[in-house]
């Protein structure tokens, strides 16, 4: 009987595993296949021209809500003052920043209070001042200050009331983006035939890049362990899940570090929901809720050049609060919108898309713990089977280099050079990924778990921000390192003997 | 005896597949499919791996290329591009030390291509700041000296679609031609991207029928919003080169594609057809889309069409939100001095805060004696309402309303 049970038992874990396998193959396909036919034939150049001189080019608004971020602010909002576009604004947030994030903006930018008409279209705390800069040169933005929401969803609805254009990105202030960023964005709008209402797009580290004045200077992967596992981890889920879910018009999260949203679609469901913990894909799930019940059509594309590169946690502290929050939003929002399962009125979300995220996103970290905890005692007990055991970590490794692979072609294969990388990175990435199943997949499952754990015993949750190191630390510390190795060689070279 | 390579490798390849398979004949499934997926990886991998390093050397060859052209070629380009006085074809190559006898392979040629656009769109830029044109006959000759005409021409012909796309809008960018007879068999292709750029580039430059493709249904089937972009672009560019602009107004009414009808009658505004504006008010009345009501009531205002003021005025109360906001600013726009209780009585009644600030907008703009009545209102305007007139009246805010002229 025992052994019975055993024996289901691994064959279910196998079974899941085979499935995982299977699907992030047939993702694989639909990603190519996505990539083939997503990709443009006309250069960068040639939309960038045809936007400039049209009437009829969509204006952008980039909102980004800022708490207590004064190391990086000012860099941050030189970076999206220079986007390349014709018609942009940049709004950014201030959400009752206890340091000096606001005078440092007041003074670097000449902001000067201004009576701005602010309409509260959707929800968010009150609003104390509205600020703009003196200098015609800072036309593009305005900066709203407001009392602390607690949350970055509240602070992004005070940005869409404040947006004027009709559309807009959300973005973190410690992102970098790309110079021709809004060009994809916006040609990936205007290209469909159905009418799009988000656009999802590729978001890479910045730990270990060389940022200079608020520009991506050159992308590089970071050398510590953290954020090189979230790279892999990164550009595994943008270029095979993203990519292959937007071959199915299923994607079923638009990146709250930096989405594309259509402003009439986000307020007529009400904006950002603050009491959320994944405000990016509950609000995903109510716009695409809100046009299946209204019968529209919509397309919610991904972009396969890198737009953004973030800020990841570089500490596993860090990491932990950020998972731990990502994973208590995820059961949040299985259970706030659970009659999407099945819900044949829901198309691809209620019947692709919620289920695969509830068997493999929100079921898979409890799976993987059982798994886990069952090998220990397994081992304890003696009943492994080590060959088998031996044969399915080769496995499941082959597969996960193979993924690698992919992953190195498809960025090879977009012709973005944001996304590509030095040979050495690739074998910086190569590293990460033989060592991710065993000493990084294993933590996230823990903090994952953790996070279920803390919104089902309904723990107070206290929203904090990820404590920033600054764009381009990482390669600064490096650079004077090497200056004082070089300089510690000289002078043992001038020596006297 | 010669050796059929591709069956010799096919027979290996699938000599080590049975031989492995039959090695795990007998054993658990869980090993034959862990087996197998491993055997798949490693396969394709490889595979990939193969894929990835020739993407990596073509780009990195194509890279120096480039570099090599941007040496030789980019500063003479701009120098020819920038001169007043017209240089022939075999000056220009020998300007550019260009040995006529060895041609340029095609992915050289079409390299080249690529940096002759490049520079262009430079020197237009940097000429356009400056208010200047650049001497467009050179740039002609710039092709003719490489010999890049035929190449256009075969690209069309015989390369990959996605060749054949790049080729049109570098036609269109570079301003040249090709004979019809190559592009008329694309107008019709099944891919989207390569019909719709064929159609585009005949549109850009021909005489004949150019804009057929707006009578058949084709540009109603597959229409996108870019469409409406690249449209405007080649009729801003013939009306610029003095070619024909067709009468845009039937398909304002007659078009199949709801998407199209709002689009000609913006485009109405922008060609400036004040002559074509007559029957859009009936069409304002007969059509229930709330886009194409806007268009038209944005264009009668941009095009001073005041004969349908009274009209628009009269239609303004059945009418939602947005297009009341539309109706605003087209009486704004047509400024004839004699709508004054209209816009004040729009702002009396709005009860939508977008039509409330469109009306006070209005009255502010709606000269001296709306400013006049604009200042009432402010004086009289509850804590509510009193952000609209500090927002209107605020120089910063306002800052690209007093660049276009109007006085904050």
């Amino acid at each position: 009987m025992k052994e019975a049970l055993f024996d289901i038992y691994g064959y279910c874990v196998f079974f899941y595993s085979l499935l995982l396998i299977i699907n992030y193959t047939v993702l694989m396909f639909l990603s190519f296949n996505s990539q083939r036919k997503e990709k443009t034939f006309l250069s960068i150049a040639y939309i960038k021209k045809m936007l400039s001189d049209s009437p009829y080019t969509p204006g952008v608004s980039i909102i980004a809500p800022a708490y207590n971020e004064e190391a990086n602010i000012i860099d941050n909002v030189i970076s999206m003052l220079s986007v390349d576009y014709p018609k942009f604004e940049v709004v950014i947030v201030n959400d009752g920043s206890t340091d000096s994030t606001l005078d440092k903006l007041i003074e670097y930018f000449s902001l000067v209070e201004v009576p701005f008409a602010y309409h509260e279209s959707v929800k968010s705390a009150p609003v104390r001042r509205v600020f703009k800069s003196t200098k015609p040169i800072f036309e593009q933005l305005t900066v709203v200050d407001k009392e602390n929401g607690g949350t970055k969803a509240d602070a992004s609805n005070a940005g869409i009331n404040a947006a004027k254009y009709p559309y807009f990105i959300d973005t973190d202030v410690d992102c970098i983006i790309d110079k021709y960023a809004l060009y994809r964005l916006v040609w990936a709008v205007l290209k469909e035939k159905t009418p799009v209402i988000a656009v999802s797009s590729t978001m890479l580290m910045v730990n270990g890049c060389k940022v200079e004045n608020g520009r991506m200077v050159e992308p590089r992967v970071s050398k510590r362990p953290i954020p090189l596992f979230q790279q892999v981890e990164y550009l595994r889920s943008y270029l095979v899940g993203k990519m292959g879910w937007s071959a199915l018009n299923a994607v079923n999260n638009v990146s709250g570090g930096f989405g594309f949203f259509r402003r009439d679609v986000v307020v007529a469901v009400g904006g950002y929901d603050s009491s959320s913990f994944a405000e990016d894909m509950d609000l995903i799930m109510r716009m695409i809720s809100y046009m299946c019940e209204l019968n529209q059509p919509y397309r919610i594309p991904h972009v396969a050049e890198t737009t953004c590169w973030t800020e990841g946690p570089p500490t596993l502290w860090a990491l932990s609060k950020q998972r731990t929050r990502w994973a208590r939003g995820l059961m949040q929002c299985m259970f706030v919108h659970r009659k999407l399962l099945f819900n044949p009125r829901y198309k691809r979300l209620g019947l692709i898309t919620y289920p695969f995220m509830f068997m493999f996103e929100f079921i898979a970290p409890i799976i993987e713990l059982i798994g886990y905890i069952s090998l220990i005692w397994f081992i304890l007990i003696g009943a492994v089977n080590w060959t088998t055991f031996w044969v399915i970590l080769l496995m499941l490794y082959t597969f996960n280099e193979f993924m690698l692979l992919v992953i190195c072609f498809f960025s090879y294969y977009v012709e973005d050079p944001s996304n590509r990388n030095s040979k050495w990175d690739y074998l910086w990435l190569f590293i990460a990924s033989l060592f991710e199943p065993i000493i990084y997949h294993p933590l996230i499952v823990f903090f994952s778990v953790k996070g279920y754990f803390s919104f089902l015993t309904k723990r107070s949750f206290k929203w904090e921000d990820i404590k920033r190191e600054g764009f381009g630390k990482e390669r600064l510390e490096e650079e004077e390192r090497k200056r004082r190795e070089r300089e510690n060689n000289d002078e043992t070279a001038v020596q006297p003997v | 005896m010669e050796i059929d390579y591709g069956t010799y490798a096919f027979k290996m390849v699938s000599y080590y597949f049975w031989y492995l398979c039959d090695l795990f004949v007998g054993f658990p499934l869980v090993i034959q499919v862990c087996i197998l997926i491993i055997m798949l990886s490693v396969c394709v991998g490889i595979y990939l791996l193969c894929q990835t390093v020739y993407l990596y050397v073509i780009k990195h060859k194509e890279k120096k290329i480039m570099d090599k052209f941007i040496e030789l070629y980019r500063d003479p380009m701009i120098e020819i591009g920038n001169d007043d006085v017209v240089h022939e074809p075999d000056e220009i190559a020998e300007m550019m030390n260009y040995d006529r006898r060895k041609p340029f392979s095609v992915r050289e040629k079409r390299l080249l291509v690529q940096m002759i656009a490049d520079t262009k769109t430079e020197i237009t830029d940097t000429r356009t700041d400056a208010g200047e044109t650049i001497n467009r006959t050179n740039f002609h000759n710039i092709i003719m000296a490489f010999g890049l005409q035929s190449f256009f021409a075969s690209e069309l012909q015989f390369s990959r679609t996605k060749y054949k796309v790049r080729a049109l809008t570098w036609l269109r960018f570079l301003e040249e031609n090709v004979p019809g007879a190559v592009i008329t068999p694309l107008l019709y292709s099944r891919n989207n991207d390569l019909r719709k750029a064929a159609q585009a580039t005949f549109m850009w430059n021909s005489v004949v029928e150019p804009f057929r493709f707006f009578d058949d249904n084709d540009y109603d089937r597959y229409y996108r919003d870019w469409d409406r972009i690249d449209i405007h672009s080649i009729l801003a560019n013939r009306r610029k080169v003095g070619l024909t602009i067709p009468n845009v107004a039937h398909w304002v009414k007659d078009s199949r594609n709801e998407k199209l009808k709002p689009f000609f009658a913006s485009e109405i505004r922008y060609l400036g057809k004040s002559d074509e504006c007559g029957e859009l008010f009936d069409t304002f009345i007969r059509t229930s889309d709330t886009e194409l009501k806007c268009e038209i009531a944005r264009t009668l205002g941009a095009m001073k069409h005041t004969d349908d003021e009274e009209n628009l005025v009269d239609a303004y109360k059945a009418q939602t939100e947005v297009v009341k906001v539309a109706i605003i600013n087209a009486v704004v726009d047509m400024d004839t001095g004699l709508q004054l209780d209209f816009l004040e009585q729009c702002y009396d009644e709005a009860s939508d805060y977008s039509v409330k600030f469109a009306a006070a907008l209005a009255m502010h703009d709606y000269g001296v004696a709306g400013r006049a009545l604009f200042d009432i209102k402010q004086r009289h305007a509850g804590a509510k309402y009193r952000w609209i007139f500090d927002h209107i009246n605020d120089p910063i805010i306002n800052r690209d309303r007093e660049r276009r002229g109007i006085a904050v």
